[in-house]
């Protein structure tokens, strides 16, 4: 059953979701201003994440709660009927979990494009959300984002969730539930419910046992320090490792001072990352562009907030099962192996990408000197630009030995059946897009 | 992206690179030694970040 208002105000009155309307202005107007909606289209809506949940706790409180939510579609066309919703008027939707108070948003899939962030250009891992009607399915770029409830999830759930689902939809891992999340979760310093939050080796171990892979690396003061006795050798600062992260279509997990962020996409053009908070708890602090749930923050104000961190920052990304050869000894090569140092201190990207893809791509652009070429799994392609072009590109076999002397370029057979390192100049401009472009 | 200003990358320097060639002959004991000293290092880092990762409750 489907209820149309053509007023915000109106349906927030209308559905009684008075208790909520705080919730979803404060950590959402900006968004709602931007998503150009003047009809909404409420509906009652099972949700798979409520209904694990409410099975979970809400079922057993002695008042009786709704195991549905309330969805609310954003229509920016004037229409008076469900069959007009078309892809061209539809604007993607949210829902309302039936709890009241300030923990009410559940699921947010807006459609987003660049006037949503104010931004000219943004790269987002491409995710594809589908919208049923009875008339018609419409399929969008959106984010899965997922709030905590407080009791059954708390933020480090709701990361998991967030991390997971992005894995299925862009890269074919498989799909876990919040109720399959919190089985295996063995959490060994309080309650499950009120949940008394993760460790971060919990969130690592909930990965590992789902075939994840996780990677966790520990950042101070926004660098990678290592410490030899007294000694402490800098080695590269957290915005190299999340730049070659996500521009691998890789969502990172960001957490300090007790909480996570999940980083899903980055503005080349203003050096700008795309965070989404399932509390606002972090982005509510940091400025930038968007709502408390979703923010477009320069790189220089994660840096610095980092920078000020008496905490250990960690970052958190899921990878592939045959990657081996770790972004950490593929940089300590490059900088220090004076026959490559002098390349690589030029502007560059460093992208962990699945070979076939590479090789179509190298296809597509007319470069075709790997067609015979057995290649690993995953390779690093490495862009190096000379100004803003891409001058030189290369691949490094993803799957080596970490004891690795050299850099363990892809070989292939030059012409006298020799081992040759395979660098190449682009012969037209070439950048691999492992992003969506949104525009 | 880390961009020095005083480097720039030239077409020699292009042509240089295109032309490197895989050299059996190459002495890598110092890389050797210094990727040794840089695994240990790092070996601890994982072992901190372990220990570190267990009690950083997130909530």
């Amino acid at each position: 059953m489907y209820r149309r208002y053509t007023s915000f105000d109106d349906m927030i009155r209308d559905e009684s979701l008075k208790k909520v309307k705080r919730v979803i202005v404060d950590n959402f107007s900006y968004h709602i201003s931007r998503v150009k909606s003047n009809i909404f289209f409420v509906e009652d809506y099972i949700e798979s994440e409520w209904r694990d949940i409410y099975s979970i706790y809400y079922s057993k409180l002695n008042k009786t709660i709704s195991n549905s939510t309330k969805r609310i579609h954003f229509i920016s066309e004037d229409i008076d009927d469900i069959k007009l919703i078309s892809d061209t008027n539809y604007n993607g939707y949210i829902t309302i979990r039936p709890i009241g108070g300030k923990l009410s948003l559940s699921r947010v899939r807006l459609r987003y494009d660049c006037s949503f962030y104010e931004t000219k250009a943004m790269d987002v891992i491409e995710q594809k959300t589908v919208v049923n009607f009875p008339h018609i399915s419409i399929s969008y770029d959106s984010f899965p984002f997922f709030r905590q409830d407080g009791m059954v999830t708390v933020c480090a759930h709701a990361d998991i969730h967030m991390l997971i689902k992005t894995m299925h939809k862009r890269h074919k891992f498989n799909h876990y539930g919040i109720t399959n999340i919190l089985k295996k979760i063995n959490n060994n310093h309080g309650r499950d419910i009120p949940s008394e939050g993760l460790s971060m080796n919990d969130m690592v171990k909930a990965l590992k046992e789902r075939g994840f892979n996780p990677l966790i690396t520990q950042f101070k003061k926004g660098k990678y320090i290592l410490q030899d006795g007294e000694i402490e050798i800098e080695k590269y600062s957290i915005l190299d490792f999340l730049d070659s992260m996500i521009e691998s279509a890789l969502p990172v997990i960001l957490a300090y001072d007790g909480h996570v962020i999940i980083l899903a996409g980055i503005s080349k053009i203003e050096d700008k990352y795309l965070f989404f908070d399932d509390s606002g708890a972090h982005l509510s602090k940091l400025d930038g562009d968007g709502s408390n749930f979703s923010k477009l923050i320069s790189k220089s104000e994660i840096l610095e907030k980092l920078s000020f961190q008496q905490e250990e920052a960690f970052v958190l990304v899921p990878t592939f099962k045959s990657f081996y050869f770790r972004y950490k000894t593929l940089l300590e090569i490059l900088i220090t192996d004076t026959k490559y140092s002098r390349f690589f201190q030029s502007k560059k990207r460093i992208l962990l990408v699945q070979s076939s893809r590479v090789k179509q791509h190298l296809n597509y652009i007319g470069i075709e000197e790997l067609n015979s070429t057995l290649l690993p799994n995953y390779v690093w392609f490495i862009e190096i630009y000379k100004g803003d072009k891409v001058s030189v590109v290369c691949l490094v076999d993803a799957s080596e030995h970490q004891h690795i002397e050299t850099i363990p370029f892809i070989y292939s057979k030059d012409e006298n059946g020799q081992k040759a390192e395979i660098f190449f100049r682009p012969k037209i401009e070439l950048e691999i897009k492992l992003l969506k472009e949104v525009s | 992206m880390e961009v020095l200003n005083d480097f720039e990358l030239t077409d020699d320097i292009i042509e240089e690179m295109l032309s490197l060639r895989y050299d059996e002959d190459v002495d890598t004991t110092e890389n050797a030694e210094h990727m040794e000293n840089f695994l240990r290092l790092v070996a601890r880092h994982d072992m901190e970040t372990i220990e570190l990762s267990k009690k950083m409750i997130i909530k």
